[in-house]
């Protein structure tokens, strides 16, 4: 849908073309970021189109030529706290529901052993059970997960996204993934996974 | 700067390039394994630093390190196997594409927002 330009304001033509070349584009990651710490695919929408009317409506505080991406994520984390958090769906597979439950909620405290898990084995493991291991871990384990992985944000970028020291960002990395780990190890030898 | 390898890297290295055959990379691999050291004093610092070089937070000093030494170490070589191979998972399975209609959807919305703009500021200027 082609917005006519001349029907709108000079400001709000600008908000509007930046908009679209600063943000579209990073629909996709935003949406996955969504689905993965709402684990549902209706609030994932909601989630995502909460986040860019935020975004068009504080438009003003962007300041062109910085990380856009960064900045909706912020927005996104900040809307999923205040208004989703409660209603975030639980784990989806019942063989990892024991990682929320043996979290200790320590996030500085280091991981109490080393998992028993190979390369090899989680090369084998079916992307449903990586998957699965993913969305049981607590939510903010979860989000500094795909923050990093698969956003390939910097620390300092989650730093600011999820407005904590960077040592927490290194800190609370270390025991998701220990966690992770740990998940994926016992779920593996549940499977018979060599 | 040196690009860090697995020793699956270059098991696939030389099984595609040297067309070397499975079974003898397997023989080798274990082996070269054989005479890796088997335990790390230092691996909880060691895996801490694994996870900075896959995230490219480490220095470049501290990468040339730690590649140094990876090649002796079994502890240190699997550990950085397995963190490539989980970031490898995570990046190939957690990925969803946004739904076509959300995208119309913001499109829309954007659209009523910026005409009621364009209607209503007028009126109060």
């Amino acid at each position: 849908m082609e917005i006519p330009t001349q029907s709108v304001s000079q400001p709000q033509a600008h908000a509007q073309a930046l908009f679209e070349k600063e943000f579209m584009p990073h629909l996709d990651a935003m949406y996955n970021f969504a689905l993965r710490l709402t684990n549902d695919e209706d609030d994932a929408q909601d989630l995502v189109q909460d986040t860019c009317m935020k975004a068009f409506r504080f438009i003003d505080s962007f300041e062109p030529g910085t990380y856009a991406k960064a900045w909706l994520f912020r927005i996104l984390k900040n809307n999923f706290i205040n208004d989703y958090r409660k209603k975030s769906r639980g784990p989806s597979k019942v063989e990892f529901e024991w990682v929320e439950q043996s979290f200790s909620g320590d996030e500085d405290q280091e991981p109490a052993s080393h998992a028993d898990l190979h390369a090899e084995t989680v090369n084998e493991m079916l992307g449903d059970e990586i998957t699965a291991a993913i969305q049981a871990l607590p939510v903010d384990f979860r989000m500094i997960i795909i923050l990093c992985d698969l956003e390939e944000f910097s620390y300092e970028e989650m730093a600011r996204i999820l407005d904590i020291p960077i040592g927490t960002v290194r800190s609370r990395l270390h025991r998701a993934r220990a966690i992770l780990k740990e998940s994926l190890a016992t779920y593996a030898k549940s499977k018979g996974y060599h | 700067m040196q690009k860090a390898r697995g020793i699956t890297d270059n098991v696939s290295l030389l099984r595609n390039e040297l067309f070397i055959p499975s079974l003898l990379l397997k023989k080798l691999v274990h082996e070269a394994r054989k005479l890796m050291k088997k335990t790390c004093t230092h691996q909880p610092d060691c895996l801490k630093l694994i996870q900075r070089i896959i995230d490219r937070e480490a220095t470049p000093e501290e990468e040339a390190a730690f590649l140094a030494n990876k090649d002796q170490c079994l502890p240190c070589q699997e550990g950085f196997e397995l963190e490539q191979s989980l970031r490898k998972a995570i990046k190939s399975n957690c990925s969803s594409k946004c739904p076509e209609a959300l995208f119309a959807r913001i499109k829309a919305k954007l659209f009523v927002v910026l005409i009621l703009i364009s209607i209503l500021i007028p009126l109060f200027c």
